[in-house]
């Protein structure tokens, strides 16, 4: 391979991860969620709070701030989700979709200029307000994991990214070891397959899927801040584009398990950067709005292709999206 | 069921019980619904007040709609595809089938109405007498098709259909932009992005009445045939019982296939024909953004409309007056168009807790020995 095509290949690899990070967070999250078996259709909605507050606090107080307040944000959408699905046994597909709505209208609301404007001016006075209009904030910074970025092909896809593709990277092992080597994780999964039995064994039920929620919930605030600030620093409404969505695809790709979700979310990432590169080439270069259709074309190709690779035995847990409650 | 206990000192403890309540009547629902939209609006309204807006100021403007004749117009016109879309959406709730893509099966009626009538204006396709009919069908069967690719991919290969739908939205979505950036783009437009005007013949108009009573009139004979579908029909029966207990029905020997794709299809179809009223009546060409996402309104329309017709009906009106206040707002007072999105979202929460509070009441129990397991 000669020095220019390795190149090209880091270059696509690279931004392969850089793009997949997105699904990496919220998928790994909605796998835990997943497991405890509630289904969370608000993760569209928590991204796009995610974002918008990211980009307001990173203008205010910097990105660790932003970082944790977009967390919080989604702790509390989470409660909210839980609150309404697990405590009051509501539908969760429609609690979802209602906090999904909820979370890309707040959001549209708050990014837009003279909303912003005075956001920005009640969390910091001392910042100008005309960063809100400019819509942009500073990007995450690079960080260089001397001497591991020096390696060929791999060092410049793994090892020259910004901190939140290291949170993703982490947070999917150590979420992994949790889930499958730990009592705790152990507990978690019973919750999602036999709730009845797991509640007879004295695991508490409600307690489990609150923090499974409320975790998931957090992880999806962070993966729309890292959308902001760690990918396209730009706010434009309609932010996420539905990839929330195709994060809960990729948890169903990934058959429930954070360790494959970095390889379902990395191969999509590759998918969404297909829409830049394509047009490069030269198709599409006027009309770029049949390849920007690509991700959304491959989830549903994807979907087919789990069920025929599973002949219709899809692996989710047993009491996915089944409100439990001790009389029925 | 227990959701919270607090032991006070001594030995007392008192817990909060959800219990069943006995069937809801009709009246009771109806009551709720509106006490929970009237919360809605009280949640929304502390919202716009937190980030800066009057709430008042919002009240009256929405109420505003409702006084002058000019405003009575506006909501009609901008309820109608919400109700033709929501009425569709009724066919495919009912069966449990989750379609979130009215958004893209109404972007399909407009594509293949607009098609049709691009065809004509090139000197191709059907004459001036035959150009409604074929607008109207093109757009039903669009619609129609759009939605039969989600049932099938659920029926074949058990696809999600909540996510399958989203999907298609998109591609619905930027197959429209693409075809008014390139091949559809008026030549006599100035550079804009959009297809030629509908020309008169291809519009919806009742003789002796004003264009949004007669959408309004349409969507009207829509909700009432629906009406009758559901109730006095074999089909209407069959896709309940679908709804109600899918493997009981499947063993009770239903074709469920079948029902369910006519179902969809039914779905899909109207959320087309609110495509069509949209390109041919409501802006009269198709351009970017033609609609604001009237598929995602009809979506909560129809569940605050408990899935029946006539309350979708005037939920989906409501919606329109929603829809209208927010333009006047954004007017007035500059609140931005998601203002209304943060509304509807909450009257959403609203219908949710609403169904919660319609089957189930809170009863705080204490007792010496803690009777609340």
């Amino acid at each position: 391979m000669t020095v220019e095509s390795l190149s090209i290949v880091e270059a696509i690899l690279s931004s392969a991860v850089s793009a997949g990070t997105i699904y990496l967070i919220a998928s790994v999250g909605e796998c835990i969620t997943e497991r405890a078996g509630v289904i969370n259709l608000g993760l569209e909605g928590i991204m796009a709070m995610g974002a918008i507050t990211s980009f307001l606090l990173t203008l205010a107080y910097g990105h660790l701030v932003a970082i944790i307040g977009a967390a919080l944000v989604g702790a509390v959408f989470g409660l909210l989700h839980a609150l309404l699905s697990v405590s009051l046994r509501l539908n969760q597909i429609v609690v979802g979709l209602a906090i999904t709505w909820l979370g890309l209208g707040l959001s549209g609301f708050m990014g837009a200029p003279e909303v912003a404007r005075g956001l920005l001016k009640a969390l910091n006075p001392s910042v100008p307000e005309y960063l809100a209009e400019l819509k942009q904030a500073p990007r995450l910074p690079e960080m260089r994991m001397e001497p591991l970025s020096d390696v060929p092909l791999l060092g410049r896809t793994l090892f020259s990214q910004n901190a939140l593709v290291y949170f993703g990277l982490a947070s999917a092992l150590v979420l992994w070891f949790i889930l499958f080597k730990t009592r705790w994780g152990l507990s978690l999964r019973s919750v999602g397959e036999n709730p009845a039995l797991a509640d007879t064994a004295g695991i508490n039920i409600f307690a489990i899927r609150y923090l499974a929620v409320i975790v998931g919930s957090s992880l999806a605030g962070v993966a729309g801040a890292y959308l902001f600030i760690g990918y396209q620093p730009f706010w434009v409404e309609d932010l996420t584009r539905s990839r929330g969505f195709i994060a809960l695809s990729l948890v169903i790709l990934s058959s429930w398990s954070p360790l494959r979700a970095i390889a379902a979310s990395f191969l999509f990432g590759g998918v969404e950067t297909l829409q830049f590169r394509i047009p490069l080439r030269g198709f599409g270069a006027e009309t770029p709005q049949l390849v920007m259709m690509l991700p959304y074309i491959i989830t549903i190709v994807t979907l087919i292709l789990i069920s025929l690779a599973s002949r219709g035995r899809i692996p989710a847990p047993a009491a996915l999206g089944k409100p439990y409650s001790r009389e029925e | 069921m227990r959701v919270l206990r607090r032991s006070l000192p001594g030995v007392i403890k008192l817990s909060l019980r959800i219990e069943r309540r006995a069937e809801p009547t009709p009246r009771f629902s109806i009551i709720v619904t509106l006490g929970m939209l009237f919360f809605a609006f009280l949640a929304s309204g502390l919202i716009f007040q937190l980030l800066g807006f009057s709430a008042l100021h919002i009240y009256r403007s929405f109420f505003t709609t409702l006084l002058s004749p000019i405003m009575l117009e506006e909501v009609f016109r901008k309820s109608t595809p919400i109700i033709l879309a929501a009425i569709g959406l009724c066919y495919s709730y009912r069966m449990g089938f989750w379609n979130i893509g009215a958004e893209g099966q109404l972007y399909m009626g407009m594509i293949a109405a607009t098609g049709v009538v691009v065809l004509h204006s090139a000197g191709y396709g059907p004459g001036e007498q035959l150009l409604l009919p074929a607008a109207v069908a093109a757009s039903l069967l669009a619609g129609g098709a759009w939605g039969l690719i989600p049932v099938i991919l659920k029926l074949r290969f058990g696809a999600n259909e909540i996510i399958t739908t989203l999907m298609l939205n998109y591609a619905a979505i930027l197959l429209a932009d693409f075809l008014v950036h390139g091949a559809w783009k008026d030549p006599a437009g100035y550079g804009f992005a959009q297809t030629v005007q509908f020309p008169a013949s291809a519009r919806i108009s009742i003789p002796g009445l004003s264009d949004s009573i007669a959408y309004l009139a349409l969507a009207a004979v829509v909700t009432a045939l629906t009406y009758l579908v559901f109730k006095y029909t074999v089909f209407g029966f069959e896709s309940k019982i679908i709804g109600l207990n899918l493997y009981a029905s499947r063993y009770s020997g239903l074709g469920i296939n079948s029902i369910m794709i006519r179902g969809v299809f039914i779905s899909g179809a109207l959320a087309g024909l609110a495509g069509l009223i949209v390109v041919s009546g409501l802006i009269g060409r198709l351009r970017p953004g033609a609609s604001p996402g009237y598929g995602y309104h009809a979506i909560i329309a129809s569940m605050l409309g408990g899935l029946y017709p006539v309350a979708v009906l005037f939920s989906s009106i409501l919606f329109g007056m929603l829809l209208t206040s927010g333009d006047l707002l954004q007017a007035s007072i500059q609140m931005p168009k998601s203002g209304v999105e943060i509304m509807m979202a909450m009257i959403f929460l609203a219908t949710i807790v609403a169904e919660f509070v319609k089957r189930y009441r809170l009863r705080l129990s204490g007792s010496a020995r803690g009777v609340g397991m």
